[in-house]
């Protein structure tokens, strides 16, 4: 067999091919990156244009937005399947077994956000609403405290006894109170009084009025949404914590703000003594929940979380999880973070919840034109869901782009009379 | 003989128009496949959730990495080739035209 001619264009060198041509190749090379440079320089900037969304399809003014809908309706069908619906959480479980419990927390929040926007529908919205929450307390009380908590809950004692978490039990609550803000159901009255008092019972006894929700660990989240959950019992049953929330507030600012920042910390030892800074991942669900507790601190910790973690990129909106002035390496929570920038990806669907809550509406729109084009959105049968999230996620975004009637509920209830106040003990 | 596709792929000049264009197919083609097979659904582990359910799955991270980074390049890189390639057209011209009227100048 004759060997085959040598294909000159392959054989010959790089610079002799494009000499051959007339143009010297740095010349060539040179125009090949200026084209390059140019190009990027048009379509990078550009490109956000191709991903953002129009505002109405995500945001829920007065009733619930298209993108809410069919993200209600993936979930949904999660909570119709029990084979579908093991999957998902099974997946997560294997991961973190808080982000089952907080999946459903997140559902039925937006649940009872839909619900009031759109009463004609409601009748549907609160039989999911039960289904969930009546499966969570049936495990809560047959796996006990610590199946909803990660593995190493068992590491250590709590500091105080029983062993109880205030994660569980302030999320509970807000489950049961936002049930019972759309309609009153009797038998919940009695499981959310009972929540109210061991949450009321822990933040007492606590030195500065925060429970634990790991072993020696309070988290400012959990903190947060439990006071949430006992502004919302006030509204519901004629209580009247404004006293506990006064001294709340003043002991956050005395013991749980970053100096640097003027930001709450997010995690801490019983004794108040931090063990990280503020977070991404924490504080645009605190500021939200503070504010039905003190709507100008919580208006001054959004500001504040703004300026350190809120970051646009040539139209693409993120949350840093850590402040510039304190990096910190990523975990569980927080999720994967981008280097460099430190966008967090939970804390990123977190902030478009606070941008949301605070009528962040730039901010909101930039965090939703990255989530279309980083958070692969599959929409089939009218059914969302976004691949890179997972069911913990969705229920955040889901919850992002409805609320708004419920905590404007709560805030326009009057707190009773103050002979009900709870009393320091 | 006649060329087979992927030889004009990897054997055009980078620093050409159709370098450019080429490549720009190249990783098209590369993320098209990634979708066509479905592992869009792998990139929850951009989230800390493996999509099989068990965190250390090798297979699925690699799949959810790889569907990730060439979605990248697919919305970033490939429009950016494709309009370096009309560019870089429009630069060769006119470097060749004014390269012309210096020769007919000289001529004259």
């Amino acid at each position: 067999m004759t060997p085959k001619a040598p294909d000159e264009s392959v054989k010959s060198g790089f610079r002799e091919q494009l000499e051959a041509q007339g143009v010297p190749f740095l010349k060539r090379a040179a125009l090949g990156v200026l084209s390059l440079l140019v190009a990027a320089a048009i379509w990078l900037p550009a490109m956000h244009w191709v991903f953002k969304p129009r505002l109405s399809q995500c945001l829920s003014v007065n009733t619930v937005s298209p993108r809410a809908r069919a993200l209600a309706a993936q979930h949904f069908a999660l909570w119709n399947d029990p084979r579908l619906r093991a999957v998902e959480i099974g997946k997560m479980r294997a991961s973190n077994a808080e982000w089952d419990f907080m999946g459903r927390t997140f559902f039925v929040m937006a649940l009872g956000n839909m619900a009031l926007r759109d009463p004609a529908r409601a009748s549907a919205y609160l039989d999911v609403m039960d289904a969930v929450i009546d499966e969570t307390i049936r495990l809560d009380r047959t796996e006990g405290p610590y199946f909803f908590l990660m593995s190493y809950a068992h590491s250590r004692p709590f500091v105080q006894q029983p062993p109880r978490s205030l994660f569980v039990d302030g999320e509970i609550a807000l489950m049961l109170g936002m049930r019972r803000l759309v309609e009153e159901k009797e038998s919940y009255k009695a499981l959310l009084a009972e929540r109210v008092q061991a949450i009321v019972e822990r933040m007492n006894a606590g030195p500065i009025l925060c429970a634990e929700s790991y072993p020696d660990e309070c988290w400012t989240f959990c903190n947060t949404a439990a006071l949430a959950s006992l502004r919302i019992a006030d509204a519901l049953d004629g209580t009247n914590h404004r006293e506990f929330f006064k001294r709340w507030i003043r002991s956050a600012r005395e013991n749980l703000i970053d100096r640097k920042t003027g930001l709450l910390v997010s995690s801490f030892a019983l004794d108040a003594s931090p063990s990280s800074g503020p977070k991404g991942s924490t504080i645009w669900m605190a500021a939200h929940c503070l504010q039905l507790i003190d709507e100008e601190f919580a208006a001054d910790q959004y500001r504040r979380a703004r300026r350190e973690l809120g970051r646009e990129l040539i139209g693409f909106g993120y949350s840093r999880e850590c402040p510039v002035s304190k990096v910190e390496l990523s975990d569980v929570d927080s999720g994967p973070v981008i280097p460099y920038l430190n966008a967090s990806t939970s804390a990123s669907g977190l902030a478009i919840m606070g941008a949301a809550a605070f009528g962040d509406r730039d901010y909101f729109s930039a965090l939703c034109t990255s989530l279309d084009f980083a958070g692969f959105p599959i929409e089939r049968e009218g059914r969302l869901k976004y691949c890179a999230s997972n069911q913990v996620g969705d229920a955040v975004l889901l919850y992002a782009m409805v609320l708004g009637p419920a905590w404007e509920k709560v805030k326009a209830s009057k707190y009773a009379a103050p002979a009900s106040e709870v009393k320091a003990p | 003989m006649k060329r087979r596709w992927w030889h004009a792929l990897f054997y055009s000049r980078v620093f050409s128009p159709k370098g450019f264009l080429l490549r720009a197919a190249g990783l098209a083609v590369l993320f098209l496949i990634v979708h066509v097979l479905g592992w869009r659904g792998y990139t929850s582990i951009l989230c800390g959730t493996s999509p099989t359910g068990r965190p250390s799955d090798a297979k699925a991270t690699l799949f959810g990495v790889a569907y990730a980074g060439l979605y990248l390049a697919g919305v970033t890189l490939v429009p950016v080739l494709v309009l370096a390639s009309a560019i870089f057209l429009l630069l060769l011209r006119w470097t060749a035209r004014k390269g012309e009227a210096g020769l007919q100048k000289i001529e004259k």
